[in-house]
């Protein structure tokens, strides 16, 4: 190291102004040093500062790799191989940081403390010496000033004393603080060198551990995991590519091919109507009255479910029910002339909704399928194949062909064979003409109503019959209340269907031809509405009997019911034929058709149990007999149709005698 | 990879609800991605700063350290190893800026290109077909609602045809923007993935790098490097730790030493007054005149440098001249009421400082070493011993001693037997003399105790009366001639010689013999050391003025005459052999004749190595007043009993002065006699003429001879 400016403390009593000059020269030297090494501080500082940023922005961005997991991604299927990417970069991530962090905190101790602390003390420590000394350089001027304004005269010895000694202290002072001034001044010219380097080498060593920790922590397998991260980043590329390619493929085609369905209502004249649909989607106009008389038309999303009508608006997530499509009835309607109407009513009969399709197509459509979801055809096996046979019924049933008249003509030819015929083996021939009877069992064009109300015409009826009754007397009537308490009494849900008039009634044939009518009726006029109420079954009456008013809708006499059964291939279905006298003395023929829950059989044991009452209550000991028997139903049902087949072929005499005594 | 959900396109056509919913899905998928991709990106872009930042904050430090070599600092000129250090780690510094400066552009283009681009390309691309398609959605709803009012009557075929049309438009282009938008929603499920990956890839790998450099540069020479700084930094703080006790032993010492020395005025006994400073320094009061009566004492630094007296004041960086001390005066001085005051005067007297002094000693040293710098002993080879040799010759000088005594006894004799040869002597025949008075002793020249005066007030007061009475004897005897007189005198002098010396006189005193020059060289060793001695600088400049009848002291500011000597009475004259500046003579105030009355006194001057020029003048204007004299004798000779009374009437200067004019007039007279015989005043102007040619053609011989 070479030789250093020193100021010398020999000559701080003398204080010349050479002295002076060069302890300005120092000064100047000191002042110097200062602003150079506040702004190597500033610099020092801003790379501290730059380098805790760095540490702070690699934490953050370790944090929010790892925020990926917590993202609620609404698509996030085939993340959790780029999540444990993720997991491994924010790793590193995790290390580089504490590298980084390491570097921070020997910056903060190698580099910056050293230059702070010489600022704070050294620098510091010779400022405030040069204060003191100037202070006690400025006492030393006045103390000289007063003591050489001393007098020659020798009075005031005294008080030239003092003055001297003023003078020798003030003295003192200014050389005892110049003396400390002048050691730190050259001191400083030591620590200077020293302040210059030692923050200087901290930064370096600390970039030195830096680079070393970190160019280890890289080398070890890093290399493989960025080879597999590039290869998965590839692979994506490729897939990502192929699946635009593919993308791109499928909207060429969709472009070709959709080009025809933009038009709303194309090929009016001839339309591919798919009548046998038994679920449809699409977009309608839901009608919604908003006043007295105005009315708003919503564009609203359809499907059915089941056998729901649901509405989807666009914004919802899921459509909601607004009508149960089950025994419903559908049919074309006219309103605020719009095209392609058409309205659906509940079963109950209250007032249904108002959609209208977008072409003469959809509009088809959609009461085709409305109509084979009312009559629950998808409940069954095969729902197409039904749907396809119902739809040919119907249309048989509704055209009128030459081998509908052909088939009319055996029926008479048949009725009378039977009639001449008697015996239980005569019974096996009547089966095997009773197919080509089916067509004369009822006339053509026979009205068929589909409303409870015909019913309540024919109870109407039944109570002129009880006018019969009357001339009997009312004893009668108690004791036949008594006996349906007593002896027989139950109850069935079911659901009218329809009722019509047909010829005989010495057939069950007549009651399943009479099934196919009315059904085929209702699926041509899209009638879906169906009033549910509960069969009571005693042994005197059938009683139609409303569910919530608990009112009898109709009743019919238990020794009317002349024929009933339950359809061989659906038991759900069950009719029976009423014989009711008519004002002019001859005897009209209706059919009843009913709905029930896979308990046809039930209902038609019931009748035949009350009608055995009805021929047992003569005979106690027989009325015991037939309650024990019970396993033997099906031979009673039997017995009891022979039994109505004698009397039919009885004299109507005979037939009231019978009424006369029950 | 697993399966990815998707958003079927061929759904696009039907737009059902459960389409939009799973659209909806897709779009708060996107949502979401879009935010984390801005928090991503925003933390990426803070690495990015920080990374800019670093590199900027590394790279002004090592700036900074380069700037170190341009800093002014004033101490630590030999500050190369320091600056070379510097520069090495500066160097260092600037490897590392440029690590990092590759880091941040690797950063800028592998981590914040990709996260940006798929910012503003896919997710804007997103956005806009997103406002796309819902424009197309919301054409498409306008234009079915038209359709579904159309009416069932066969009327408007063309309107129904062109509301189709409509419909048809709309559907298709809402078609054609939904799967261009479920196309995209489908991609940006790979595209999040990379990027989210690709960044982070390239972050990583520039990290690598940035390590590799690093490592690379920051390498063992490096450690080594700092090894030997650190070795060096420990030494440099072993030294100023050494030096450090050093000045604190230093500090201890000087506080028990300088104590004594805090007192202003300390004690004589133990500080003894040395007289023979050459040079000094210390602080003074200077008195300056702030107004006709006011003053202040500006407390200044002085020191002495060569001949010189310098000033400084505290502030100032170098001192100024504050007065040239060669040859100056200097004595002690009461001013002001104020203790240890002298005064300093220049050797012309135009410019005189007062200054106060701290302490007795201090003004003892003062004024001897401002006393021995006036001598310019400092320009000898050995100042000190000269000074110490001067100051003992001084102390001789003012101190009778038994050898003195003896000398002066034995010289007595011999001198007052040669009063003629003396006056009538020129400078050769005062060398011969000089030889032959080698064996003379110095005490018989100069009597002991002798008065000296110093300064030119004494002079002019001693011979102001004196003067007078020539003045007015000359008076008398000129007004029988009337004013004519008079304007001859000044003709005369002005015209015959004249001849000018700067000198600045030192002293006079008075002397028992005037007949050989050694009187001139002890009066002037005597008179140097009185004022030496009595510490008197100031010296009064002055013209020495050499004509054919007198010697003349004149003031050169005033251009008034201080002092006349006669010339007939200046009876030695001679320079010092050694000192050729300084000159004397001897003035014989009586004849030879009456010396109970009479006596000799020396006047001793100083010039600008010019002393021999005034020896050769005062020469020079002898001859001419010999040359004078012998024409008078020859042309009136019936006249010389009357000059000889005259002569024996008159003693001392009137007796001289009268003698002169006198023979003036005689001269003019005879002159003018034998050319013409017109009116007095034209006689007398014909006359004049004539005399000066006549003394111009002596002058030149005798200028010629010499």
């Amino acid at each position: 190291m070479p030789a250093v400016d020193k100021l010398l403390l020999e000559e701080a009593l003398q204080d010349s102004p050479q002295t002076r000059s060069l302890l300005s020269v120092f000064e100047e030297d000191a002042g110097t040093l200062t602003d150079y090494t506040n702004q190597l501080l500033q610099a020092m500082q801003r790379v501290y500062g730059a380098q805790n940023e760095m540490c702070l922005a690699t934490q953050q961005l370790s944090r929010q790799l790892l925020a990926y997991e917590k993202q609620n991604f609404a698509l996030g299927k085939g993340d959790e191989e780029v999540i444990s990417t993720l997991h491994y970069f924010s790793k590193v991530m995790d290390e580089l940081n504490g590298l980084h962090s390491e570097l921070a905190k020997q910056l903060a101790d190698t580099m910056v403390l050293p230059v702070i602390q010489f600022r704070e003390k050294d620098l510091t420590e010779v400022s405030t010496l040069k204060d003191l000394f100037g202070l006690a350089s400025n006492e030393h001027d006045l103390s000289m000033a007063k003591y050489s304004r001393l007098p020659k005269r020798k009075e005031n010895e005294r008080v030239k004393t003092d003055v001297a000694k003023e003078v020798a202290a003030a003295r003192r002072k200014q050389h005892l603080s110049s003396l400390q001034y002048y050691c730190a001044l050259n001191a400083l010219q030591y620590r200077k060198r020293a302040a210059m380097m030692e923050p200087l080498i901290g930064f370096a060593h600390g970039q030195i551990n830096f680079f070393k920790k970190g160019a280890e922590m890289f080398s070890k397998s890093m290399d493989g995991f960025l080879s597999s991260v590039t290869d998965m980043v590839q692979s994506i590329q490729v897939e990502l590519e192929a699946e635009a390619d593919k993308m791109r493929v499928s909207q060429q085609e969709l472009l070709s091919v959709s080009e025809s369905v933009y038009t709303p209502d194309i090929d009016v004249a001839t339309p591919q109507i798919n009548r046998n649909l038994i679920q449809k989607t699409g977009y309608l106009n839901l009608r919604n009255k908003t006043g007295l008389v105005t009315t708003t038309w919503e564009r609203l999303y359809f499907f059915t479910q089941g056998g729901n009508l649901m509405c989807q608006p666009r914004g919802a997530v899921a459509g909601g029910l607004i009508q149960d499509l089950d025994n419903c009835s559908v049919m074309a309607v006219d309103c605020e002339d719009r095209r392609y109407c058409f309205q659906i009513s509940t079963p109950s009969g209250k007032p249904g909704i108002i959609l209208q399709a977008e072409s003469r197509k959809e509009y088809e459509e959609w009461i085709c399928a409305i109509n084979n979801i009312s009559r629950q055809i998808y409940l069954t096996d095969n729902p197409e194949a039904v749907a396809i046979k119902l739809n040919q019924t119907a249309l048989q049933a509704v055209t009128p062909i030459t081998s509908f008249g052909k088939k009319q003509e055996s029926f008479y030819f048949s009725q009378n064979i039977k009639n001449s015929d008697t015996g239980y083996v005569k019974i096996v021939p009547k089966a095997a003409a009773s197919i080509p009877e089916t067509e004369e069992l009822i006339a053509p064009g026979t009205p068929i109503q589909f409303d409870i109300v015909l019913p309540a015409t024919e109870f109407l009826d039944q109570n002129r019959g009880s006018r019969r009754i009357n001339p009997f007397g009312e004893t009668e009537d108690d004791s036949f209340p008594d006996a349906e308490d007593s002896l027989l009494q139950q109850m069935f849900i079911v659901r009218f269907l329809g009722s019509m008039a047909v010829k005989t009634d010495s057939t069950t044939e007549v009651i399943y031809e009479a099934m196919r009518q009315v059904l085929a009726a209702r699926a041509i006029h899209n009638i879906f509405r169906t009033t549910e109420s509960h069969l009571m079954v005693t042994s005197q009456t059938l009683r139609l009997i409303d569910p919530q008013t608990q009112v009898s809708r109709a009743c019919f006499e238990l020794t009317s019911v002349t024929q009933f059964a339950a359809h061989q291939e659906n038991k759900r279905l069950v009719g029976f034929v009423i014989r009711v006298p008519e004002s002019t003395g001859e005897e009209s023929l209706s059919t009843y058709i009913f709905e029930s829950n896979s308990e046809g059989e039930k209902i038609c044991y019931a009748i035949n149990l009350g009608k055995e009452i009805i021929e047992v209550q003569k005979d106690p000991e027989a009325l015991a007999r037939l309650m024990l028997s019970v396993p033997l139903t099906n031979d009673g049902k039997y017995v009891l149709l022979n039994d109505q087949a004698d009397d039919t072929g009885g004299s109507p005499s005979d037939h009231r005698g019978a009424e006369s005594e029950a | 990879m697993p399966g990815i959900d998707k958003l079927p396109i061929e759904e696009t056509l039907e737009d059902s609800p459960q389409t939009r919913s799973l659209l909806g899905v897709f779009e708060e998928d996107a949502t979401a991605i879009s935010n984390y991709m801005n928090q991503l990106y925003q933390a990426m872009h803070r690495i990015y700063d920080a990374q800019n930042e670093l590199s900027a904050a590394t790279h002004l430090t090592s700036k900074l350290l380069k700037e170190y070599e341009k800093q002014r600092f004033p101490l630590g000129g030999d500050d190369e190893v320091m600056s070379s250090t510097l520069q090495q780690f500066s160097k260092v510094i600037d490897e590392l800026s440029s690590c990092h400066a590759v880091l941040s552009t690797q950063l800028a283009d592998a981590m914040m290109f990709p996260i940006s681009q798929f910012k503003e390309r896919d997710l804007k691309e997103i956005l806009t077909l997103k406002e796309v398609f819902q424009i197309a959605s919301n054409d498409h709803d306008a234009a079915i609602n038209r359709y579904s009012r159309l009416s069932k009557k066969r009327e408007n075929d063309k309107v129904k045809y062109e509301v189709t049309e409509d419909v048809y438009t709309s559907r298709k282009k809402q078609h054609q923007t939904m799967m261009h938008y479920f196309c995209a929603l489908n991609t940006l499920q790979y595209k999040k993935k990379i990027a989210l990956l690709e960044p982070l890839l390239g972050y990583m790998q520039a990290q690598i790098s940035f390590f590799k450099m690093g490592s690379e540069n920051l390498n063992g020479q490096l450690e080594e490097f700092l090894a030997n700084i650190g070795t060096s930094v420990q030494n440099v703080r072993r030294e100023m730790d050494g030096d450090v006790e050093t000045m604190q032993q230093t500090i201890e010492d000087l506080e028990v030493a300088s104590d004594p020395l805090y007192l202003p005025d300390p004690d004589p006994t133990k500080f003894p007054v040395n007289r023979n400073l050459t040079r000094k320094a210390g602080y003074l009061n200077a008195r300056n005149k702030t107004g006709l009566v006011s003053s202040t004492w500006d407390r200044q630094f002085y020191f002495t440098q060569g001949g010189n007296l310098m000033s400084q004041a505290r502030g100032d960086v170098a001192g100024g001249l504050a007065m040239d001390i060669d040859n100056c005066s200097v004595m002690a001085v009461d001013c002001e009421d104020r203790r240890y005051c002298f005064q300093i005067t220049s050797f012309d007297g135009k410019k005189s400082s007062i200054l106060q002094a701290e302490s007795k000693k201090d003004h003892e040293e003062w004024i001897c070493t401002i006393n021995n710098i006036s001598k310019q002993i400092y320009l000898s080879e050995n100042p000190e011993e000269t000074a110490a040799r001067v100051n003992q010759s001084a102390l001789e000088a003012v101190t009778p001693s038994p050898s003195f005594q003896q000398r002066h006894e034995s010289l007595r004799p011999g001198g007052q037997s040669r009063p003629p040869t003396a006056r009538t002597s020129s400078s050769g025949s005062l060398g011969s003399e000089s030889t032959n008075l080698a064996a003379l002793s110095l005490d018989s020249l100069v009597a002991p105790d002798t008065p000296i005066q110093f300064d030119i007030i004494s002079p002019v007061c001693e011979d102001q009366p004196g003067q007078a009475k020539a003045f007015g004897q000359g008076g008398r005897r000129t007004n029988p001639f009337g004013e004519s007189g008079g304007s001859t005198k000044s003709e005369t002098e002005d015209s015959i010689l004249h001849q000018l010396f700067i000198v600045r006189f030192l002293g006079s005193m008075e002397v028992k013999s005037d007949d050989h020059p050694d009187v001139v060289y002890e009066t002037m060793r005597q008179i140097l050391a009185a004022r030496a001695i009595h510490n008197i600088f100031r010296m009064t400049e002055s013209h020495l003025l050499v004509t054919c009848d007198c010697l003349k002291l004149i003031d050169p500011q005033t251009q008034v005459t201080r002092l006349t000597f006669p010339l007939p009475y200046v009876v030695l004259y001679a320079t010092h052999q050694e000192n050729k500046r300084l000159f004397g003579f001897v003035l014989r105030t009586s004849g030879g004749r009456s010396e109970s009355n009479l006596s000799s006194v020396c006047y001793i001057f100083e010039s600008n190595n010019e002393g021999e020029k005034i020896c050769d003048s005062v020469g020079l204007a002898k001859q001419i007043a010999l040359h004078a004299e012998l024409v008078r004798i020859k042309a009136t000779f019936p006249r010389m009993s009357t000059l000889k009374h005259c002569n024996k009437s008159f003693h001392g200067v009137e007796d001289l002065a009268q003698w002169d004019l006198e023979e003036q007039s005689r001269l003019i007279a005879a002159s003018s006699r034998p050319s013409q015989s017109g009116s007095e005043g034209q006689l007398v102007l014909s006359s004049s003429q004539s005399e000066e040619s006549d003394l111009g053609e002596e002058g030149k011989k005798r200028e010629s001879e010499a």
